[in-house]
């Protein structure tokens, strides 16, 4: 399922802008995005690569509180009993 | 942040031994136990949560999300209510469908993705919702009000056939929607399309083969079972790594387009190959655009009215959406929510004994400099919802 954490533009440089969520940074396009970019916006992303959505402050506040209360109560890494079959 | 980035990501590893393909490794740091935090809130604030929580399918997550409250509640909204969320659902799939065929395929291949086609797609898209629900509030349960401007609609989807004529069809000489092999044999070599480029470069390197496997499409659910494997205690399980009556399947626009005469004549040379697949990719957009007229049809001719039951205090939905097929679902208690479950087509098409590992185990790999090109294509075929990083080596054995 594809979760729709925001990121918060750090950097803006041309078609491209340096965002963050969490302790995460990426390089992401603007390229699909009718709005103008500015640094301390806030973005949804598509396949971690490409900015689909412009939000509010106020929408990405109320996400993140979200997404900490969910990820508190059911931290994403390892949740998905999928195994490696090699090594 | 607890636990790192969030929305995790696929790896998939492929290891090579004497020329083939030994072993396909897939693991994923997807968060799947979201769907139980939802427990314990009020029904509307539940559903209101999921086009918060899914960014690629919000609507398909809120329809299937409303589908099964109603059925837990006892109550089938009235038949232009359901034609208007099938329209938002597919006009959802329809996005993300050209998404693969001009972004991501394109870019599998070389070619610069139609990104001034994607970005008007996705205007036109948006403009559907309020089109059909003025208010905002449209995921209301029992339904919202629906004031559809049937002009406007029309001139919409207009406009979207005419916004992906030039990008995946081509001219409308060239014809579509290639019922005949003929037609589509004439459309591929002749189209001067990003979609068409995509599928030519498979034909022409040889690798319209590639990922083939013996494995089928999900068949249709029978409700009852379905719903008992996702109120088990195994249900976890069950959504990480589901079968159907112990068999894993694969979801999505291959499986629905499988018995088409174009699909059925592409299987018998080249299997569920790359070929197949991205053709059936090709086809659903033109499915989808027709579904979506349909929709609007339904919602003039039929008016019907909402039907009320008994309420179950338990219900499911399920709602076909770009990836596949979405199941949801939900026990009630006092107008909240007990339990909530989640069945992603993810799950099915990137399951350890999925397509992807069944269409990559024991393939002779001709030239190793294409394994990586050949597999990010098959990747990209399936979907996943989220990022894949794909790592090739050959046997350490051989290191």
């Amino acid at each position: 399922m594809c979760i729709a954490i925001p990121a918060r533009v750090i950097k803006v440089y041309g078609l491209n802008a340096l965002v963050e969520r969490y302790s995460e940074q990426l390089e992401v396009s603007l390229l699909l995005l009718e709005e103008t970019v500015a640094p301390g916006d806030y973005l949804i992303l598509q396949a971690r690569a490409w900015a689909v959505e412009k939000i509010t402050a106020a929408q990405a506040r109320e996400a993140y509180r979200l997404f900490d209360e969910l990820f508190a109560a059911n931290p994403p890494n390892g949740v998905n009993p999928a195994i490696w079959l090699d090594d | 942040m607890p636990g790192g980035a969030g929305e995790g990501r696929l790896q998939i590893r492929i290891e090579i031994h004497h020329g083939v393909i030994g072993k396909v490794a897939l693991s994923s740091t997807r968060p799947l136990g979201l769907p139980a935090a939802l427990a314990g809130r009020e029904l509307s604030a539940a559903l209101n949560l999921l086009p918060r929580l899914f960014s690629l399918c919000g609507m398909a997550q809120t329809v299937t999300g409303l589908t099964a409250v109603e059925t837990a509640l006892g109550f089938t909204p009235a038949p232009p209510q359901i034609a208007a969320r099938h329209i938002l659902v597919a006009a959802e799939a329809l996005e993300q469908t050209a998404w693969q065929l001009l972004l991501e395929g394109p870019r599998c291949i070389g070619v610069t993705p139609a990104f001034e086609r994607l970005k008007r797609l996705r205007s036109l898209i948006a403009a559907l919702r309020p089109q059909l629900f003025p208010d905002p509030s449209w995921n209301r349960i029992g339904g919202a009000q629906l004031q559809p401007d049937q002009v406007g609609l029309a001139a919409t989807l207009t406009a979207i056939a005419e916004c992906l004529q030039p990008a995946i069809w081509g001219e409308p000489a060239l014809g579509q929607p290639w019922q005949e092999r003929r037609d589509f044999e004439d459309w591929l070599s002749r189209a001067a399309t990003p979609a068409a480029a995509l599928l030519r470069q498979v034909q022409d390197c040889g690798l319209a083969n590639f990922g083939r496997c013996t494995i089928q499409p999900l068949p249709t659910f029978d409700p009852p079972r379905l719903a008992q494997r996702l109120a088990g205690d195994d249900s976890q399980t069950f959504c990480a790594q589901p079968d159907w009556e112990g068999v894993v399947h694969e979801t999505g626009a291959l499986a629905r387009r499988w018995n088409e005469p174009l699909i059925t004549a592409l299987r018998t040379d080249h299997g569920n190959g790359l070929l197949t697949r991205w053709a059936a990719r090709a086809l659903e957009s033109h499915a989808l655009l027709a579904e979506l007229r349909e929709g609007l049809h339904t919602i003039v001719a039929q008016p019907g009215a909402a039907v009320g039951a008994t309420a179950t205090g338990a219900g499911l939905g399920v709602v076909e959406c770009a990836r596949g097929r979405l199941a949801h679902w939900v026990a009630v208690a006092a107008g909240r929510v007990s339990q909530y479950r989640i069945l992603a087509p993810t799950e099915w098409n990137f399951h350890p004994d999925g397509p992807l590992t069944q269409g990559l185990i024991e393939t002779r790999i001709g030239q190793p400099a294409l394994i990586q090109h050949a597999a990010t294509l098959l990747v990209a075929a399936l979907d996943p919802c989220v990022g894949f990083d794909l790592h090739v080596r050959q046997s350490p054995s051989l290191s």
